[in-house]
């Protein structure tokens, strides 16, 4: 069953320089249960597809046309009040800096149950339900925790605090946006097993938002690679990790440094992600990519399927 | 605990100070004694007074023997009227207090609301107009706008009056006596309610950017609900700071404020002892000056770490 | 590199129609000031026959109790203000970045010994201290400009301090340093470029802040001394006639609100300009 489905999403912001075009016209779903991976370098348009699902895009900017469906009913033109309705109890977040993303001057508990009573949980024992969502995430000594302020937390427990936060109204789907990224490597799996055992044990979906390949690799069923406000492929984990199509996705793939490697240098992709004002015609990776051909600069190329994987690229049709 | 260090690191301060205070009026020209001495006396009847007052004695023993004197409460005689200092502070203390606290509390009330509503809303136009009334509020100097209130309200509308905080025959009435503030508590409030709307609109805007405020919209609040429990709580820090702040500049126009109006108060007090060289008022007109804004200083930080979870209290 | 700062903040100034009415008005008091000696009128001479007349061709301001030209004596006063302001501005700065610098940019304890200085003056209250020690220096101009100068560094000491540690640990700073760079010269050249926008607006408002101070020490009877012009002095004997002749007193308040909200005005908009440079 399809628990989100976006359709042509474009979404932009009016700066004084221009029109930023960050999202530049995709489509993807997650189905329940899933975990689908977001993977781009900063710039790429992946925070604004979060952001736009939730609504969250203010002035300057704005969704400019497209579909996103969630359990099959349109979120795009829904008035605030309606979005206020969802966020956090359908759909919930977790963010990048746990750390900044908590209010200082109040207790983790308390904000966690803030959130439970703004989504109608008006139980008694919201204590106790506090300190089980915490016990849920593996936060030791919950009990106590649940009075300790943000500050007080290591910041792998914080973030264990965010996701407690964000299964808090058991919502279906949890948009994580580079959960890892502010993190340790040693935390950053924790977490990570963290994410995939609450997937897999309340079949919940979590859209995993990162530029990081590894990440992916460990936590996710499926992966979308976006490139200058477009994607560029999508696949499962197994088909971008062994075959990938798209000369992007390689390059991602090959600049992963490894062990084994003999190789003296660092693989690069040189040059740097598009302007998103004005935009290049034709396909956004095109200026970097080192097999472009004439009509790479001048047509977005169109997706070309090979059973489950999919992907965007002219090299593909010879 | 942080609230007894506080406490305690604010000794050496008013040490320092007295020390200043005393250091300053011993390196003041003209003679203590000069009040008491007349051109008639002789050399012996001179070094009689001045052994009286003590003048004869060393600078730092001098400086010891005030201290103690004012730990005991003895502030010395005022050398215009001979009446005790503390006589005079005891009477005039209160309505300066009464002056700038209420003060404080009217910019505060006036300037909060305001100052929240427009940075929360940032509309174009009342932002622009508020904020060239604020910033004429800082530039206008205090004693003109008294004077032009004067002008305005008790000569020509008559509505309040000219000077002084009674009316002849009605100085047990609290009514009379507020009608007489009304004026000299404007001049006062008008600087801090520029500074403070300001800043709390500042403060405003610059909380609804922080990270932790999209986290909350992002789970469902309204954008006003996160504007009164959540913004309004992490506002109070700067607020309390520039309430801290604003102590030296309350102190400045109550002198003002109180020499215009003709107001009984400390400001009056101590502009007036200054002109006579009234050295023992002086001083301790300083080290009560002093006093004041280490303790609202205290009171703010104490405050602060209160609500502040991330200062160490233990 | 300081010229290509002052170039983009003059360029952002002109965009902006409250800077160049801010500008305007100084500039015309400046002017106003510097020419008041065309004025025909001597500002001081007394003229018992003229006193008190209301504004008129002949005395755009009126004259005052003495027989005095109420405008030349206010134009007169807008050079002891400016003066003040200006100079008085210039040893607080002066002494207030010095030591904000050497205090953030060494820390230790020399940083914590004079941030416990800077506290404890902040404590004292610097109004009345200005008063007492006009009283003792027999106030005169330069008494006044040293006294406000030497009395208002604190705040500028702070800012600085806290801008200066900031830019500290800034990488270029470190590279600097580990280049074997000396500290002086690191000042001079990566620090104070940067905090240099900074510096500027708390000039700016610091004039404000002098010019205010100057003009109450004035109203006080502690500041500039008759028969000088000064916009306070002018303002404490028009107080007695507030009832009989208020013009006497609506021009010098009305003269010190303009020239102090054209300073406030444009250090705000320095600082706005400083903001958005910045992020």
């Amino acid at each position: 069953m399809k628990l989100l489905e976006v359709k042509e999403l474009k979404t932009s912001f009016y700066t004084e320089e221009g029109e930023v075009e960050a999202v530049r016209g995709i489509d993807f779903e997650i189905k329940k249960g899933e975990i689908l991976g977001l993977v781009g370098e900063s710039g790429s348009g992946k925070s604004v597809t979060a952001k736009s699902i939730m609504g969250l895009i203010q002035n300057p900017g704005e969704i400019k046309s497209g579909s996103i469906k969630f359990q099959g009913k349109e979120l795009i033109g829904l008035s605030q009040k309606e979005y206020n309705e969802i966020n956090g109890k359908d759909i919930a977040m977790i963010f990048q800096d746990p750390l900044s993303s908590f209010n200082p001057l109040f207790t983790i508990g308390h904000q966690i149950g803030d959130v439970m009573n703004r989504h109608g949980k008006k139980t008694k024992n919201l204590k106790n339900k506090i300190i089980e969502q915490l016990r849920k995430v593996g936060i030791p000594s919950p009990k106590e925790r649940v009075d300790s302020y943000p500050h007080e937390f290591s910041g792998g427990q914080r973030q264990r605090g965010m996701t407690a936060m964000s299964l808090s109204c058991s919502p279906e789907l949890i948009i994580a946006d580079e959960p890892t990224t502010a993190l340790d490597v040693t935390i950053q799996a924790q977490i990570l097993n963290l994410l995939k055992k609450i997937s897999l044990e309340e079949k919940k979906s979590i859209l995993l938002i990162t530029h990081d390949l590894g990440v992916i690799a460990e936590v996710c069923d499926r992966v979308i690679v976006m490139y200058g406000g477009h994607i560029m492929e999508e696949g499962s984990v197994f088909d971008i990790f062994d075959t990938p199509k798209h000369p992007y996705t390689k390059g991602l793939l090959n600049s992963i440094p490894s062990l084994e490697s003999k190789t003296k240098y660092l693989k690069t992709i040189e040059g740097s992600a598009p302007s998103l004002i004005n935009p290049p015609k034709g396909c956004p990776f095109a200026k970097r990519c080192k097999v472009a051909k004439e009509k790479c600069h001048i047509d977005l190329p169109l997706f070309k399927s090979y059973d489950k994987q999919k992907a965007r690229c002219w090299q593909l049709e010879d | 605990m942080y609230i007894l260090r506080r406490i305690l690191q604010a000794i050496p301060m008013l040490l320092i100070i007295s020390i200043l205070s005393f250091a300053l009026m011993h390196l003041a020209p003209g003679d203590p004694a000069s009040a008491y001495i007349t051109p008639k006396m002789n050399v012996e009847q001179v070094l009689k007074i001045k052994k009286k007052l003590g003048l004869d004695e060393p600078v730092y023993v001098q400086y010891f023997k005030w201290v103690k004197n004012i730990a005991r409460g003895d502030l010395g005689f005022s050398m215009t009227n001979y009446r005790p200092v503390s006589t005079l502070i005891k009477e005039r203390l209160p309505l300066t207090l009464k002056l700038m606290g209420a003060a404080m509390l009217i910019s505060l009330i006036i300037s909060f609301p305001i100052g929240l509503y427009t940075g929360y809303k940032k509309n174009k136009s009342v932002d622009k107009s508020v904020t060239l009334l604020s910033y004429i509020g800082i530039s206008i100097p205090a004693f003109w706008l008294a004077m032009m209130l004067i002008y305005f309200f008790s000569y020509k509308l008559k509505w309040l009056p000219i000077m002084g905080i009674h009316t002849l025959g009605k100085e047990d009435s609290f009514l009379d006596a507020v009608w007489h503030s009304l004026l000299p508590i404007t001049v006062l409030s008008i600087y801090n309610i520029a500074i403070y709307t300001r800043y709390i609109r500042t403060s405003t805007i610059s909380q609804m950017n922080e990270p932790y405020i999209l986290t909350e919209t992002a789970y469902g609040f309204s954008k006003l609900k996160i504007l009164m429990k959540y913004v309004l709580r992490n506002i109070l820090l700067p607020i309390i700071t520039i309430l801290g702040m604003s102590l030296q500049n309350l102190v400045g126009g109550a002198f003002i404020t109180e020499t215009i109006f003709a107001l009984p108060g400390m400001g009056r007090l101590g502009v007036g002892a200054i002109f006579s060289y009234d050295y023992p008022v002086i001083m301790a007109t300083t080290m009560l000056i002093a006093i004041l804004l280490i303790f609202g200083n205290l009171m703010a930080d104490i405050l602060y770490s209160i609500i502040d979870p991330r200062i160490e209290r233990r | 590199m300081y010229l290509r700062l002052i170039k983009d903040i003059k360029q952002k100034l002109a965009k902006k129609k409250s800077a160049k009415i801010a500008i305007l008005i100084i500039s015309i008091f400046a002017m106003a000031s510097i020419l008041a000696f065309l004025s025909p009128y001597d500002p001081n001479l007394i003229q018992i026959k003229d006193r008190l007349k209301t504004p008129s061709l002949k005395h755009i301001f009126g004259t005052d109790l003495m027989g005095r030209d109420y405008f030349t004596r206010i134009l007169y006063g807008g050079r002891v203000s400016l003066n003040v302001g200006f100079l008085s501005m210039i040893i607080s700065t002066t002494l207030g970045t010095f030591i904000g610098a050497i205090c953030g940019y060494y820390e230790g304890i020399l940083d914590s010994v004079i941030m416990r200085i800077v506290d404890i003056l902040m404590c004292v209250p610097s109004f009345f201290i200005i008063l007492v020690l006009n009283a003792y220096l027999e106030p005169s101009m330069t008494t006044i400009i040293f006294v406000i100068g030497f009395l208002g560094w604190m705040g500028t000491a702070r800012i600085v301090r806290a801008e200066t540690l900031t830019l500290k640990n800034r990488e270029y700073v470190l590279y600097a340093k580990n280049l074997g760079m000396k500290d002086l010269k690191i000042i001079k050249k990566h620090i104070l470029p940067s905090i240099l926008p900074v510096i500027l607006v708390v000039a700016t408002m610091s004039i404000a802040g002098a010019i205010l101070t100057e003009s109450a020490l004035s109203f006080l009877g502690m500041g500039i001394q008759a028969p000088s012009a000064s916009w306070g002095s002018m303002l404490s004997k028009a107080q007695k006639y507030i009832g009989s002749d208020p013009y006497l007193c609506i021009f010098p308040g009305f003269a010190i609100l303009m020239t102090v909200l054209s300073f406030n005005i444009l250090g705000d908009i320095i600082g706005q300009i400083m903001d958005k440079r910045r992020s």
